[in-house]
């Protein structure tokens, strides 16, 4: 290359390019001589967990305004699952395929029976038996009784000694979180419900009766004085998520309805994160009037969750509003 | 450090092309090819996702699928010229690899000062940002021509948007312009003018100015959605 003094089209861009990496090869040299900025490991924990929760949120939306409700059904793989409202742990009946006959029986005899005690007498050989699938599922229907007979603790341990055996399926370590988070939930105890119900939907997407009690601890925990930007920021998501998936997993749309109307009800809670949700599920079921006058509720900032939170939620509905009136 | 060792890399790819311009097209590609290998290798951000893939663990970007306006950009000119050949789509492939490398090395660099320097959410950290995602696009766009230059670069600028709008979720300043809004038109739409600001600087004898406008166009755009 010979220089002649005034620089052809590609060597200036050439040229511009260079400048510019010694330019980004300075600030690098200067990022690198300073010391990060301090903040403690609590300042550190709370700011990755905020900005995951940031990143969800922000995925969630760009999901929905491709793909509306639909970015929320989750996948159903097993075609043996009954979704809805099943609460006797056979919602994947491909599971038990081949059971032992005689244990069969036993569980068969356990359901008919009504008496509380009974069928715990039935199901407690099984418990101990050698076969996991077989213990699991004895242990499991233990739990479910002592849930009904409101022996919370009792539950819990049955449903704790179940997730104590190993290789169990997906799906059935999902029924015992269940049962833990259930359990919690009566006992008042929200954020071990939370973090047991949250279990139980990430290992089974399509559980009705998980995403339902979600549901329910998730509003509570919301209406809570005190909680951090990204708790108030992944608890709206997974109510909305939880909005677009029950329909599904029942099969009926008018769900997107009842959930609403569940969540416009609560007057006296100014939540904008309750306005935001119950807008969406008029939104889905075709009620624009209702629709539209939840998400311009949900615009205001009421103090009721963090700031940065309710902006986010404000944001978000004032863009739905934008696109869908 | 290994930033600046990536840095110097793109340098020395540079001063290569600078050096022997006329290198010949096979040449060339090996270079650049086994350059922008080793930043991608080196990338810390390239090497998170790889390990995020690997362990089953959540990948924070958003799917290919929220990219589809620069796919389709990527698609459309070679089915209306009817040139589906293979070269075509190496050529792109690698235009892909170039774009890669240079928006991991952006995000590296991002975090490093970002981890350095308390600048928050404001203007000053939405310049900053984009300034330093610009001068890599431009300093790839510079080295894609080196290795193809007889059309306009359209995948260059397509392969740069789709992987901004994908790979949103990996920096707050992303996440705060949101490149995948509007469905990523609109941050397909700042890449093409910025490469066509680029690509006019070559067959013009005001290069410096389009170059300038090259730059100033994704800062200034950037800067009134999320500032």
């Amino acid at each position: 290359m010979r220089f002649t003094g005034s620089l052809n089209p590609q060597q200036t861009v050439h040229a511009v390019a260079a400048i510019l990496l010694t330019l980004l090869g300075g600030l690098t040299l200067i990022s690198l001589l300073r010391s990060p900025v301090s903040q403690s490991s609590t300042e550190i924990a709370d700011g990755q967990e905020q900005a995951q929760a940031l990143a969800q949120w922000q995925i969630l939306w760009t999901e929905i305004a491709e793909r509306g409700e639909a970015a929320l059904q989750p996948e159903q793989m097993d075609v043996s699952l009954r979704s809805a409202g099943d609460t006797v742990f056979m919602r994947y009946r491909n599971l038990w395929k081949n059971i032992d006959p005689a244990a069969r029986r036993m569980f068969q005899i356990a359901a008919l029976t009504n008496d509380p005690q009974q069928k715990l007498m039935w199901l407690e050989p099984l418990t101990t038996v050698d076969a996991p699938m077989i213990r699991a599922r004895a242990l499991l229907e233990v739990a479910r009784v002592q849930l009904r007979r409101r022996a919370l603790d009792l539950a819990t341990a049955a449903a704790e000694t179940m997730l104590a055996i190993p290789e169990l399926t997906v799906q059935l370590t999902a029924d015992a979180y269940f049962i833990l988070g259930y359990a919690a939930l009566e006992a008042n105890d929200l954020d071990r419900a939370e973090a047991a119900l949250a279990q139980a939907v990430d290992r089974d997407p399509g559980f009705w009766d998980a995403r339902q009690a979600q549901l329910l601890v998730l509003n509570r925990q919301l209406n809570q004085p005190r909680q951090s930007v990204a708790a108030c920021l992944n608890r709206s998501r997974l109510m909305i998520e939880n909005l677009g998936a029950l329909p599904t997993l029942a099969q009926d749309r008018t769900q997107f309805r009842d959930i609403a109307d569940r969540f416009a009800a609560q007057a006296a809670v100014t939540n904008p994160a309750f306005r935001l949700l119950s807008g969406l599920g008029y939104l889905w079921v075709g009620d624009h009037d209702r629709a539209r006058k939840a998400l311009a509720e949900a615009r205001k900032a009421q103090g009721q969750l963090p700031r940065q939170c309710e902006t986010l939620i404000a944001a978000q509905a004032e863009a739905l509003l934008q696109r869908h009136f | 450090m290994h930033i600046l060792l990536t840095l110097g890399l793109w340098l020395a790819l540079l001063g290569l092309a600078v050096r022997w311009p006329k290198i010949g097209r096979h040449r060339a590609w090996m270079l650049v090819l086994l350059g922008v290998l080793a930043i991608i290798g080196g990338s810390r951000f390239w090497q998170g996702i790889l390990h995020a893939a690997w362990s089953g663990d959540e990948l924070y970007l958003l799917e290919p699928a929220a990219a589809f306006a620069s796919v389709w950009l990527l698609v459309l000119p070679s089915l209306w010229q009817r040139r589906l050949d293979r070269t075509r789509l190496v050529a792109s492939l690698f235009t892909g690899l170039v774009a890669m490398a240079a928006i991991g090395t952006a995000l590296d660099l991002g975090h490093l000062v970002f981890s350095r320097f308390s600048l928050g959410a404001g203007s000053l950290a939405i310049v900053l940002m984009i300034s330093i995602i610009a001068a890599l696009v431009l300093t790839g766009f510079t080295l894609d021509r080196w290795i193809s230059d007889e059309y306009f670069p359209w995948e260059y600028a397509a392969w740069c948007a789709g992987l901004l709008v994908i790979v949103q979720p990996a920096h707050p300043v992303l996440l705060q312009i949101n490149p995948a809004g509007e469905h990523g038109l609109w941050t397909l739409a700042v890449l093409l003018a910025m490469i066509g600001c680029l690509a006019q600087s070559q067959r013009s004898h005001s290069s410096l100015i389009w170059i300038g406008g090259a730059l100033v166009i994704p800062v200034s755009v950037g800067f009134a959605v999320g500032g």
